[in-house]
């Protein structure tokens, strides 16, 4: 039982990470690149992280495992503000939707 | 393959790394080759844990990927700088294959046929599969080395049989390994011409909130992972690279991670004390077992732990300036002294 | 089909020649760098697959020490060989612009 609650979460943390890679590649923007990408990255994580904590053996393992998942998103939040600051410095241009006729 | 869902994980690992290894070295601009790069050194630490090597893994993923990486980005923001990016017109084109010419700069060089890039592709080609057909298959392992350290294990001080190789075993090995970084710690300082660094510090409170918030986390992990290197994966390397870690991201911005009253003199004698502390328990072993290096079983896991503390702090530190020195910061490991006068002249 | 340990080790000789083109072809100096360090990889690999393969209470760890011990050596050298690079491209640039102060400037916009 444990395991097909594992596998079902594993397969939403797969969906979440198409779908900022799909995110990645089709987006107009760095900024929302950067935006998909962090956002469905570290959700995916979490769930990864969750299927795992369900498979471990003992409370120390769920926490380490948590803690993982805490350190990840404090890095990947600290790195897409960088990256984002570096592209405004740069003077990337955001992305204006044109108008079709 | 051991199963099929085995040899699926297996043939997707090996696919991946053969497209980012090529991207890393085909893609025109350095930046992308760079993060291909960097991705191509993690999806490696996954095969590590495939091959079952953890220890290999975490070096793997925090040295080879995470420092390497830092090393190229920086030296690849010291060059854009300087408004290198380009390849000057005046580069000496020693080499190419066919029409392709691979170039930093994204444009194509149709010069024909470069005959040295075809025959240098040919030769190492055909090198290669030589080599190959005389390697595969595999020979059966005879398996008599890893026997030999499986069964003294129990008398080697430690429990984890890679810890146990590096540090007691084949403790030479990692003597002359930790000299090597020494010397080219020596090697940097003689190369580096202090006139010529320039660079910015990127301050930021974003970023030193981070730093503040991971620094104490990564002191602790190194210790934590120098402690369980006895028992399971980790030990000196991987926690010298965690802590290299947050020195790095500490001279990125400008906050100096060392004691105030520290200067050159003493990042030197803290960098060196890494070698000179495995030295003299060396001698000290000879002294007391009768051959350098001979570690006895009732002493091995104290004099292990402690040339393991000396060596992981030596080797951050000598990460941390390494860093320094490739991204054109200036560094006072280099000394406070000016260049001769002499020098100056003759440029 | 074949087993594990061959595969990878094939990729190890796949990635090292690879490292070895690249080297030779590569002509900016950071790119050379990061072909050295595909070889570096492609070698290790091919090590860690020999490793897999011994029957003895685990994967063989001298072999495993080595690569370790590899690694750093490895990143020892691309720090010392990118300080190299940077020095000699900054001293180049620096020869072009005393040689011809205007000229390098049009070139560099």
């Amino acid at each position: 039982m444990a395991d097909w609650i594992s596998i079902l979460l594993l397969l939403f943390a797969a969906f979440f990470f198409v779908g900022g890679t799909v995110g990645l590649l089709r987006f107009p923007d760095v900024y929302c690149r950067l935006h998909a990408l962090t956002k469905a990255d570290n959700i995916g994580m979490g769930f990864v992280v969750l299927a795992l904590v369900i498979q471990a053996d003992s409370w120390y393992w769920a926490v380490r495992l948590l803690a993982t998942w805490t350190f990840v998103m404090a890095a990947s939040a600290t790195n897409a503000y960088l990256i984002a600051r570096a592209a405004i410095r740069k003077e990337i241009p955001l992305w204006k939707p044109s108008k079709r006729e | 393959m051991e199963t099929i869902e085995a040899g699926i994980i297996d043939l997707i690992l090996v696919l991946l790394l053969v497209l980012l290894a090529g991207s890393s070295l085909l893609l025109p601009r350095l930046f992308r080759a760079v993060i291909a790069f960097i991705g191509f050194g993690l999806i490696m630490a996954v095969v590590w844990i495939r091959l079952h090597a953890v220890d290999i893994a975490l070096a793997e993923a925090m040295i080879g990927s995470g420092v390497t990486g830092a090393l190229f980005l920086a030296a690849l923001a010291r060059m854009n700088r300087s408004g290198n990016e380009r390849e000057s017109a005046n580069t000496h084109r020693t080499s190419g294959a066919r029409a392709i010419c691979l170039n930093s700069n994204g444009r194509v060089i149709g010069n024909g046929i470069q005959w040295r890039g075809v025959i240098a592709t040919a030769v190492i080609i055909l090198a290669m599969m030589l080599m190959a057909l005389m390697v595969f298959p595999l020979p059966e392992p005879d398996g008599k080395i890893s026997a030999l350290v499986f069964r003294n294990l129990s008398d080697s001080g430690v429990s984890n049989p890679v810890t146990a190789v590096l540090l007691n075993f084949r403790a030479y090995d990692t003597l002359l390994e930790i000299g090597v970084v020494l010397l080219t710690l020596l090697g940097l300082s003689a190369v580096v011409n202090r006139d010529r660094l320039v660079g910015p510090r990127y301050t930021d409170r974003v970023l030193s909130g981070f730093y503040r918030l991971t620094l104490p986390l990564l002191i602790l992990f190194c210790a934590y992972m120098v402690w369980v290197g006895k028992y399971e994966p980790g030990g000196a390397f991987q926690a010298a690279a965690l802590l290299a870690a947050g020195g790095i991201l500490g001279h990125i911005i400008g906050a100096n991670p060392r004691p105030h009253n520290w200067d050159g003199k003493h990042l030197r004698i803290a960098v060196s004390s890494g070698f000179a502390v495995f030295l003299s328990i060396g001698v000290l072993l000879w002294v007391q077992n009768g051959l350098f290096l001979r570690f006895v079983p009732e002493s091995a896991g104290g004099f292990i732990l402690g040339i393991e503390v000396v060596a992981t702090i030596a080797i951050s530190i000598s990460l941390v300036i390494l860093f320094h020195g490739s991204s054109g910061h200036p560094s006072s490991f280099l000394g406070n002294r000016q260049l001769p006068p002499a020098a100056k002249e003759a440029e | 089909m074949m087993d594990t340990s061959t595969l990878y080790a094939g990729l190890g000789v796949l990635l090292s020649a690879m490292g070895l083109l690249g080297l030779v072809l590569g002509r900016h100096p950071i790119r050379k760098i990061i072909a050295l360090n595909v070889i570096g990889a492609g070698i290790f690999l091919f090590l860690v697959a020999a490793a897999f393969r011994s029957h003895s209470g685990g994967p063989d760890p001298v072999l495993h020490a080595m690569v370790l011990t590899g690694i750093v050596v490895a990143v020892s050298a691309t720090a010392l060989g990118l300080t190299l690079a940077g020095q000699v491209q900054q001293s180049r640039s620096e020869n072009e612009a005393l040689a011809n102060p205007k000229e390098s400037k049009h070139e560099q916009r």
